[in-house]
């Protein structure tokens, strides 16, 4: 439970870096701070509903609400990836919008409110893995970046993929873990616990860092 | 699929990436800092080519000086002291009174000519500068323009002169020869007062006038003779600090330290 409490530390010491300076900072960071902060109130509310035990009957009583952060997250994180591909058309973020609340709306179908919502969520994990290393790249060939260090998308693009590639196969084989693994449960869940907090602290940081960039 | 498949999987495919990961991150670092010492490096050499530049052009600027210098003295300085000893025999031959009252008024006036050439045939001389010293050049140049009689000069010396080798003095003296013209052309001083501090760190030269002064921060005031000096001060590795007040006047404080180091090498 520690990991969990240090990981909802650094998520609200995020969100707060991020709000700080949210006036300064730039749109697609802005997305990311909604996504940091959305992340702690979700964390946050789960732990207050699992402590408490509200709704015992639903079982997995936090899986509804991860359905929603899930469709959500997924839905900011594509407008992010498609400010940073420049994809400056307001119609390919409503396109997003509107295909990524259909896809969940249907994957209720699939997996209830009752059930984790892995597809989903591998399908963001999915998305970071693949578009964070190619933005990466972008960065790696642009010549007016020197000091990639001090560039914030560099550092926010990295704790992302650690988020994605962390847990990419935890998610696609979560159900066969949950099932026959009971035994890992708690080291799967202490590893996700840890590198989600080093992923959302280097976002935290590249918040600072795009706050100092536009200050120039 | 069995149990410990799956773990090792899961083990081996989250490392994987993460390697990978680890491996793009380092790549991207090692990648840009070696772009960082290169475009370091390049700035060196274009800085460097810059310097090259500019010291050919100065060079170029003294041997010009140089060549006006001596054709002052030796062509024109000539020429008038032929026309002054002809009016010489002009006055002594002649009997009548008002030709003499004239030929000695020109040649009073010829008399200043020449000197005043002469004085500028010897601000321009580096040869001369060099023999002179840094003190009386300065003298010098000050005297010439004085004798204009519109802008009151002054030279202060402090502390026990000493030669800071004839290189640095003559780019010295271009400063404050820069910065006179200066102040005469665009301020209208009614004085100008050159102090020449010696110390034993170093020299420093302060150049004030209270002519109508400038607004320093302006992109428009870095003209060619601003910059002139600032390339000159780097070349002596010294330090200059312009201030001027509107309506009040400019100073202008040139260091040097003391080093027997050679100028821009």
């Amino acid at each position: 439970m520690i990991y969990f409490y240090i990981y909802l530390f650094t998520l609200l010491v995020s969100s707060m870096s991020g709000l700080l300076y949210l006036k300064k900072v730039d749109i697609s960071t802005k997305l990311a701070v909604a996504l940091v902060c959305l992340t702690f109130v979700v964390e946050f509310s789960a732990l207050q509903l699992y402590r408490k035990n509200i709704f015992p009957s639903l079982g997995g009583n936090t899986a509804p609400l991860y359905h929603i952060y899930t469709c959500i997250y997924i839905i900011l994180i594509s407008i992010y990836y498609s400010y940073q591909l420049n994809l400056k058309n307001k119609n390919v973020n409503i396109f997003l919008v509107i295909f990524w609340i259909i896809f969940c709306s249907t994957n209720v179908y699939f997996q209830p409110l009752l059930s984790q919502s892995t597809h989903t969520i591998l399908l963001q994990r999915i998305i970071i893995t693949f578009l964070s290393p190619y933005l990466i790249y972008k960065i790696f060939l642009n010549e007016n970046i020197i000091h990639v260090l001090k560039y914030s998308h560099f550092c926010l693009l990295i704790g992302l993929l650690i988020i994605g590639v962390g847990g990419l196969f935890h998610w696609a084989f979560f159900d066969d873990l949950v099932k026959h693994h009971s035994k890992y449960r708690s080291l799967l869940i202490n590893s996700q616990t840890i590198i989600n907090t080093i992923g959302y602290g280097l976002i935290g940081i590249s918040f600072q860092l795009n706050n100092k960039r536009l200050a120039k | 699929m069995s149990k410990n498949d799956l773990m090792l999987i899961l083990f081996i495919g989250t490392s994987s990436l993460f390697l990978f990961i680890g491996f793009l991150v380092i790549f991207t670092i090692i990648h840009k800092r070696k772009r960082y010492e290169h475009l370091l490096e390049k700035q060196s050499m274009e800085n460097n080519y810059a310097n090259q530049l500019l010291l050919s052009r100065l060079e170029v600027q003294e041997q010009s000086f140089k060549y006006f210098s001596e054709e002052i003295h030796d062509n024109i300085g000539q020429l008038l002291s032929i026309v002054k000893m002809q009016l010489y025999n002009i006055k002594s031959s002649s009997k009548e009174p008002e030709v003499i009252t004239k030929a000695t008024d020109c040649n009073e006036l010829l008399g200043k000519a020449i000197n005043d050439l002469r004085n500028i045939s010897h601000t321009l001389n580096s040869g001369f500068i060099s023999n002179a010293g840094l003190a009386d050049a300065i003298e010098k140049d000050l005297e010439y323009i004085r004798s204009a009689k519109e802008v009151k000069c002054n030279l202060y010396i402090n502390g026990d002169e000493y030669s800071i080798g004839s290189e640095k003095e003559l780019l010295v003296f271009r400063i404050v020869q820069e910065t006179i013209a200066n102040a005469i052309k665009h301020a209208r001083p009614t004085a100008i007062d050159v102090a020449l501090n010696y110390a034993p760190l170093g020299i420093s030269v302060i150049i004030q006038d209270n002519g109508t002064g400038f607004d320093t921060s302006e992109k428009t005031n870095s003209g060619i003779g601003l910059n002139n000096m600032h390339v000159r001060t780097e070349m002596l590795k010294g330090k200059i600090d312009v201030t001027s007040v509107k309506d009040k006047g400019t100073t202008i404080k040139l260091d040097i330290v003391n080093t027997t180091e050679n100028v821009l090498v």
